[in-house]
């Protein structure tokens, strides 16, 4: 069963990936997918440290669930890759990921 | 009897005693197969308590200076509160999760002079300082229990703190009664679990701790390598004199990622537990050889494990 450290390792994979698509030659950040994929990056990041802040039971069933979808997310966006040409695929994938996260923040004791 | 068949019998006696010693000794019970071991998890812990301590020393540090980073690069006016509010250890958490690996270390210490056939007499007063030391370290994790808008839980650092401590004490105890070594060995082996389950939690906290540096230096990238774009989209490439500034930090950022790779404490904390997990099984599993070689695989890996991160550790003194 996926832990909460295991989980906030997974979300810090998907940052670090999403940091060098930001920090991609060719990606501009005056182009509004870039605006958006750090705003949800932001996010993402605000998420984890409150997924690390909050006292969460990780050995439920519902957590366990959450944490399998989240992986074959994070899993679909690492075969991604930094592809910009699939940026509305990487935007889906990271919004995915983030509301994955928030169910997980909505267990907080 | 002859010359020739006193000499033969003499050296027969000295072959007889030769191997008494040899199978009265099996490899283990020596105090020489201990000190390597020992001394391997003695110098890796140090590296691992020092590692731990500069991970959690830096988490307020790491957090302000990524909101800072973070106001500049999108404009906005320096808010110095905002940088505050980011802080999320306080001195008195750090101290006690730095503290309880420290016991942690001194405890498995006098179980490693327990197994190297130290009369239990002889150990008795490092394994009530280790008690002391619990003792002081259950008071002030249950103070940790009020404190508000912490960075780790608590009440579950403090629940296995004050676990471990009572596992603990039953082993001083039975130390100080001077119990028959067997029955020791059995407190040992019976609380062992409250003592894995500290060393797992302050492991997984130092992995946490680990995964927002990891974070702050990642984002802190997006920024530098950003600012160079933007830069370099104004006409003429923009101001050379800001690029190269910009270029410095991110030459300087670029130079930390290979020592900050090396730099988390979780897996050298799980190594750590690994070596503690075999000292217990050859102190409380009858001391048979294939316990010591697993006792000393493990402290080896340990000691490799801390290698890079005291490398890493040292590397990023200061530099973040």
């Amino acid at each position: 069963m996926p832990t909460k450290v295991e989980m906030v390792t997974q979300i810090g994979d998907v940052l670090t990936q999403i940091d060098a698509i930001l920090s991609a030659p060719n990606f501009s950040p005056s182009d509004p997918s870039w605006q958006q994929l750090f705003a949800l990056r932001k996010h993402l990041d605000d998420q984890q440290r409150g997924l690390v802040q909050e006292i969460i039971e990780d050995n439920t069933p519902s957590f366990n669930a959450v944490a399998i979808e989240l992986g074959k997310a994070a899993g679909s966006l690492a075969q991604v890759g930094q592809d910009i040409t699939k940026i509305g695929t990487i935007l889906d994938t990271v919004s995915l990921v983030a509301s994955l996260v928030d169910k997980v923040l909505n267990f907080v004791a | 009897m002859s010359c020739s068949q006193r000499r033969i019998s003499i050296l027969a006696s000295c072959a007889a005693i030769v191997l008494v010693f040899v199978l009265s000794f099996p490899a283990g019970c020596g105090n020489d197969d201990f000190a390597r071991p020992i001394q391997q998890f003695q110098s890796a812990s140090a590296v691992v308590i020092g590692a731990a301590r500069q991970s959690l020393q830096q988490m307020n540090d790491v957090e302000e200076k990524s909101e800072l980073n973070r106001q500049i690069f999108e404009g906005e006016a320096f808010d110095e509160s905002k940088i505050k509010s980011k802080d999320v250890i306080s001195a008195d958490e750090l101290n006690a999760r730095v503290n309880a690996l420290d016991q942690l270390t001194r405890y498995t210490s006098a179980l490693a002079d327990l197994a190297a056939l130290k009369a239990p007499a002889a150990v008795a007063q490092k394994f009530q300082d280790v008690g002391s030391g619990f003792k002081a370290l259950s008071k002030d994790a249950e103070k940790l229990l009020g404190a508000s808008g912490s960075f780790f839980d608590n009440p579950k650092f403090s629940g296995a703190v004050q676990v471990a401590a009572a596992g603990i004490g039953a082993v001083v105890r039975a130390v100080e009664e001077r119990r028959s070594r067997r029955e020791i060995e059995k407190e040992i082996r019976d609380h062992d679990a409250d003592v894995n389950l500290l060393i797992k939690l302050v492991g997984d906290e130092l992995g946490l701790a680990y995964q927002r540096r990891k974070q702050a230096e990642s984002g802190e990238g997006v920024f530098l390598t950003n600012s160079l774009k933007l830069e370099l989209a104004k006409p003429r490439g923009g101001d050379p004199v800001l690029r190269l500034l910009v270029g410095d930090r991110l030459r300087a950022w670029r130079n930390r990622q290979p020592a900050l790779a090396n730099a988390d404490p979780k897996p050298s904390v799980d190594a750590m537990q690994k070596a503690h997990q075999a000292l217990v099984a050859y102190l409380t599993a009858g001391k048979s050889p294939k316990n010591l070689s697993e006792l000393l695989a493990a402290a080896q890996s340990f000691a490799d494990r801390v290698q890079p991160l005291g490398q890493a550790i040292a590397a990023l003194v200061g530099n973040f």
